[in-house]
This record gives C-alpha cells, sequence and structure tokens, in this order.
C-alpha cells in the first residue's frame, strides 16, 4: 500500500471519529447519552439506521456473492420496505407514546417485569457475541489480504470505537454514523466507476457478458426449497427477519428513538426502506463487473492466496484446469462477440469452471481444516489491492473499516444503555442520580466493548464458535418477535403466558435445531409462531390469568 | 394539520415505498428474463 494509501485511510478515520468527539463533547445528562438527546431529523435516523445494519462483512461478502450468484442475492432485501411501512405504522408509535428507552422496557408496561428482563437478557447475550464476530470477521479478511496481524486489526477497531462510543453515548454512533455512510456510499460507487473503466469492452458488452453468464438473474419466482433466495423467500422469510431485527433489536431501536420527533423518525425509516435495495444492488453489481472482469483476465482458482499456498501442491492440477478453461472461455467470448449463437456452450464451460473451484476449495480446506474456504470474501479485496490506484485503495479499506466501526459502536451503545436502563437503574438502584448512571453507562459500554474484543480474539481459535454464534442469533430472533407481536396485537396475554410461551419456544426451537436440518431461516418463523400460539392458547386454557374486568 | 390528514399523508408515503418497491422488481425481472 502507497503512502497515499495510508494518509486517506487514517485520514478519513481519524476525521470521523475526531468530528463524533468534538459533536458530542461535555455530555452531562444520562438522558442525552441514552437518547442522543432527541434532535436527530430524518436523514441522520435513516443514515444511522443504514450504518448500523451495514457491517464490514456486507462490504466483502456482498460483492462475493455477485460474483458468484450474480444479483439474486438482493431479494434477501425485498422485506426491507415492507417491514419499514409495516414498523412505521405500528411499532414505533407505541415506542414513542411509551417513551421508552429501550425496546424491553416496554415489554414491563405491556407486561411485567420478568418478560422484559427475560428479552433483555436474550438480546445481551446475542448481540454480545454477535459484536465480537461483527469485529472479527473484517479482521481476518483483512489480515488475509494486507497481511496485518489478527490480534492488532481486532483490537485497533475494538478500542476506536469504544473511545468514541463511550465518550459520547448515542449521539456520538449517530454523528459518526453519517460520515460514515458517506463514505460508504461514496467509496462503492467510486469502485463502480473504477472497475468498469477497467473492463476490456464496453459497459453494453460488460452488461451482455453478465447476462450471457446467468449473472442478472436477479429475481427467482420459483418455488424449490432448496433455492436459497427466491421472490418468495424474500417477501415472506426477508420481511420476518426484518421486523425482528428493526423492531426489536436494541442497537436499532436506539438508533430512531434519538429522531426529534415521530414525523422524524418515520422518514427516517422510510429513508432506509427506499435506499435498502438499490444499495445492495449496488454492492453486488459491483461483484458482478468483478466477475466480467475475470472473463477476460487471469484469475487465481482459489481466492484466499495464504492458505491457497498452503495446499500448493494438491492444488496445481486444479490451477492448470482452470487456466485451460479460462483459454476456452476466452475463445467462446470472441464468438460470441464476433455474433455467434455459443451461449449454451459458455454456461457449460463456466459450470465446470465452478466444478474446478469447488475441488480446489476441498483441497484447501483438506491441506488445512482451520482455512476460510469461503473465498469469495476476498475476492472484491484482491481486486482492489491488485487493480486500483493509489488512493482510492486507502479509501475502500476505510469503507470496510467505516462498515465495522459503523455496526461495532450501535451495539456496544445498546449494550451499554440496556444493562443500565434494564437491569441496574430497574432492579439494582433505581434512585440512582444523573451523574453516576451517566458514569456507569459509560462503564457497561466500555466493558461489553471489552468483552467483544475478548471474544473476537479467542473466536479465531474457535472456529466453530462463530457458526454456534450465528445460530444462536437465528434460534432467539424468532421467540423475540414472537413477544412484541403478541404485545402489540393482543390485549388479553398476559405477562405469564408470554413468559412460558418464551421458554416453551426457546425449547422448542433448540430441539428442532438439534433434530432436524431446517434451514436457519426458518427457526424464525417456528419460534415466533410458536410463542404467539403458546401464549394464545395458555390465555384461553388459563381464564383465571385474565385481569380482574 | 388534523390527525386524519396527517395519516393520509403517511398512507401516501407509504405507498410511495411499496411502489418503488414494486418498480424495482418489475424492473428486476425484466432484466432476469431478457435472452442475451
Amino acid at each position: 500500500m502507497s503512502g497515499v494509501d495510508w494518509l486517506v485511510l487514517f485520514g478519513t478515520l481519524g476525521a470521523i471519529v475526531a468530528y463524533g468527539t468534538y459533536k458530542t463533547r461535555g455530555i452531562k445528562s444520562v438522558g442525552t447519552y441514552l437518547r442522543g438527546g432527541e434532535d436527530s431529523r430524518w436523514y441522520t435516523v435513516g443514515l444511522s439506521i443504514m450504518a448500523t445494519q451495514a457491517s464490514a462483512i456486507t462490504f466483502l461478502s456482498t460483492p462475493g456473492q455477485g460474483f458468484e450468484d450474480g444479483l439474486g442475492f438482493v431479494q434477501f432485501y425485498f422485506g426491507v420496505p415492507i417491514a419499514m411501512v409495516i414498523l412505521s405504522a405500528t411499532i414505533v408509535p407505541i415506542y414513542y407514546r411509551t417513551r421508552v428507552l429501550t425496546a424491553y422496557e416496554y415489554l414491563e408496561q405491556r407486561f411485567d417485569l420478568k418478560t422484559r428482563q427475560l428479552t433483555a437478557a436474550i438480546f445481551l447475550l446475542q448481540r454480545g457475541l454477535g459484536t465480537g464476530i461483527s469485529i472479527y470477521a473484517p479482521a481476518i479478511v483483512l489480515s488475509a489480504v494486507l497481511g496485518w496481524p489478527t490480534p492488532v486489526t481486532t483490537v485497533a477497531i475494538g478500542l476506536i470505537v469504544i473511545a468514541y462510543t463511550v465518550s459520547g453515548g448515542t449521539r456520538a454512533v449517530n454523528q459518526t454514523q453519517q460520515l460514515q455512510m458517506a463514505v460508504m456510499l461514496s467509496g462503492m460507487a467510486l469502485a463502480v466507476a473504477v472497475i468498469i473503466r477497467q473492463l476490456p469492452v464496453s459497459l453494453g458488452e460488460a452488461v451482455a457478458v453478465a447476462g450471457v453468464m446467468g449473472k442478472l438473474k436477479a429475481v427467482d419466482y420459483s418455488l424449490r426449497p432448496d433455492t436459497r433466495y427466491t421472490f418468495w423467500s424474500g417477501i415472506t422469510g426477508g420481511t420476518f427477519v426484518a421486523l425482528a431485527y428493526f423492531g426489536t433489536d436494541q442497537s436499532q431501536v436506539q438508533r430512531y428513538l434519538s429522531g426529534e420527533s415521530l414525523a422524524q423518525t418515520r422518514l427516517g425509516m422510510l429513508m432506509n426502506g427506499l435506499l435498502k435495495v438499490p444499495m445492495q444492488l449496488l454492492i453486488l453489481s459491483v461483484g458482478v463487473f468483478v466477475f466480467v472482469f475475470f472473463q477476460f483476465n487471469p484469475s487465481p482458482v482459489f481466492w484466499n492466496r495464504a492458505a491457497l499456498e498452503r495446499a500448493r501442491p494438491a492444488i496445481a492440477p486444479l490451477e492448470q484446469r482452470h487456466e485451460e478453461l479460462f483459454a476456452e472461455k476466452q475463445q467462446l467470448l470472441g464468438r460470441w462477440r464476433a455474433g455467434e449463437p455459443v451461449q449454451a456452450e459458455l454456461a457449460a464451460v463456466e459450470a465446470k469452471d465452478r466444478d474446478v473451484r469447488a475441488e480446489a476449495r476441498k483441497a484447501v480446506a483438506k491441506a488445512d481444516p482451520l482455512a476460510n474456504t469461503k473465498d469469495s470474501d476476498y475476492v472484491f479485496l484482491t481486486f482492489v489491492m491488485t487493480r486500483f490506484p493509489a488512493g482510492l485503495v486507502g479509501l475502500l479499506l476505510a469503507v470496510i473499516l467505516c462498515a465495522a466501526m459503523s455496526a461495532t459502536a450501535s451495539a456496544m451503545n445498546a449494550l451499554g444503555t440496556t444493562t443500565m436502563v434494564d437491569f441496574y437503574k430497574r432492579s439494582l438502584n433505581p434512585k440512582v442520580d444523573n451523574d453516576r448512571a451517566l458514569r456507569l453507562t459509560r462503564w457497561f459500554t466500555a466493558g461489553w466493548g471489552l468483552v467483544a474484543i475478548g471474544f473476537a480474539l479467542v473466536a479465531s481459535r474457535l472456529d466453530n464458535l462463530i457458526q454456534a454464534v450465528n445460530i444462536l442469533g437465528s434460534i432467539f430472533y424468532g421467540p423475540m418477535l414472537g413477544v412484541f407481536l403478541v404485545g402489540f396485537f393482543t390485549k388479553r396475554v398476559r405477562g405469564t403466558a408470554v413468559f412460558v410461551a418464551v421458554l416453551a419456544a426457546q425449547a422448542l426451537v433448540i430441539a428442532v435445531f438439534a433434530a432436524s436440518d431446517i434451514g436457519f431461516l426458518w427457526y424464525n418463523v417456528i419460534g415466533c409462531a410458536a410463542v404467539v400460539a403458546i401464549a394464545l392458547a395458555w390465555t384461553a386454557l388459563r381464564p383465571g390469568s385474565l385481569p380482574a374486568q | 394539520m388534523d390527525a386524519d390528514e396527517e395519516d393520509r399523508r403517511w398512507r401516501k408515503a407509504y405507498a410511495v415505498v411499496l411502489l418503488a418497491l414494486a418498480v424495482t422488481v418489475a424492473a428486476l425481472t425484466a432484466l432476469s428474463k431478457v435472452a442475451w
């Protein structure tokens, strides 16, 4: 990396952190610290929501998805605009009316203390571990591509985020996220422009090549259960996941509760609904154009170079086969551009090449069982490092680090807030004064930051743990959404019914996880439906649990 | 502005967001069906 790149990278990150810290200096009120002063305009709310969801792995994995499977992944986001409309019309006005600081506080108003603290505890467990992953996941990719030691990247990202999140609270997170989002969007738009300029063919031809190779099949209306991303799974499962995430996860709820008014918050959420799908299309199209680029330029058979080297003797014949197929593709593309109908032959060669790459992944896994074999995560960063001009490399690294920091900051902010509001202030010391509450919330936030860094550091030695954390998230999201749905849309169900329902639904989802091969996405549906059904059944069968008329 | 008028305006805003989604899906469907 050149000196200019380092300057751009540290200049961008330093300026954002300095701005966030400066704008939020001297916060004296715990209310301002937790709710961000309730003066955020709609664009701050909208950008903050988007930045919270955009983690570093979004910018590493999504172009990789585009490279491998084309635009189809965008269907997963079709549920976001629908969820934004539903939440704006139903849940958000309730949060505003009840003046809550956390989503779980509402559950005590609606049900009882035990339901509030059970859901808050589930959030702390799930998000506390998840935050470690959001630091660790980009650290492994950055270290593989840049040669930086993983612990250095992990600790550096973690400590920077702790510094400004602890100092400025919610407002610092929102203020920095505005700038981080601006860097992310402009960085990706520039990336598209640079990649298009590097293509050896015109833009029109590049699009046609992507089309011939099947990368522009964005919408799939088939009902096959083995196809992960279809229109139907996006509209149903995608809406479901988005409702649970945006409606009940404190790291998101805290973003929009900082809005100046209900109207500003709603506008911010609708902004997310309008921009999310185009943004994902932009990031996926980066991957598609990188794919087109490598139809005309040689590419490695496996993109994680460090792991490839370790598998070298076994992988040599596969590399040779990959090169032969590349030569064949070149020939066919030449004939196709001359007007010959060779689309079917091209697709066949591409399918063979995919098989060769799958073989290569197996060979790498055999040589090093701990290697990250999802090599599509490395495609975009490798392209940036080897093909982008000086200065832009630094900017694109800033994009990835901004994403890591923005997602982590929201989570730490929410974890600290939940610990203070739902546990310390509620049960341990209800009369805590402003200064002490502010000081303690800062300590809680820093503490959760250190837990996340610690988890990220050991995650490298516990590869299966990451998988476990991802499953953990899916196991808990469904029942969590179920509790809120029962709260919002029923009047008769009381605290004990929903508390029992959560425990039973949780046990059911864990049993489904242990005893079946059902995909993760369905845990959300099963958990949510079970909570609603059990809570309603309990209420119907135990009329004594109804409130006195 | 009274509450009904405000509700109407929000419903319009929601319709715009959902219409944008529908237009995007229609455009992407058309793109998926092109025989290159």
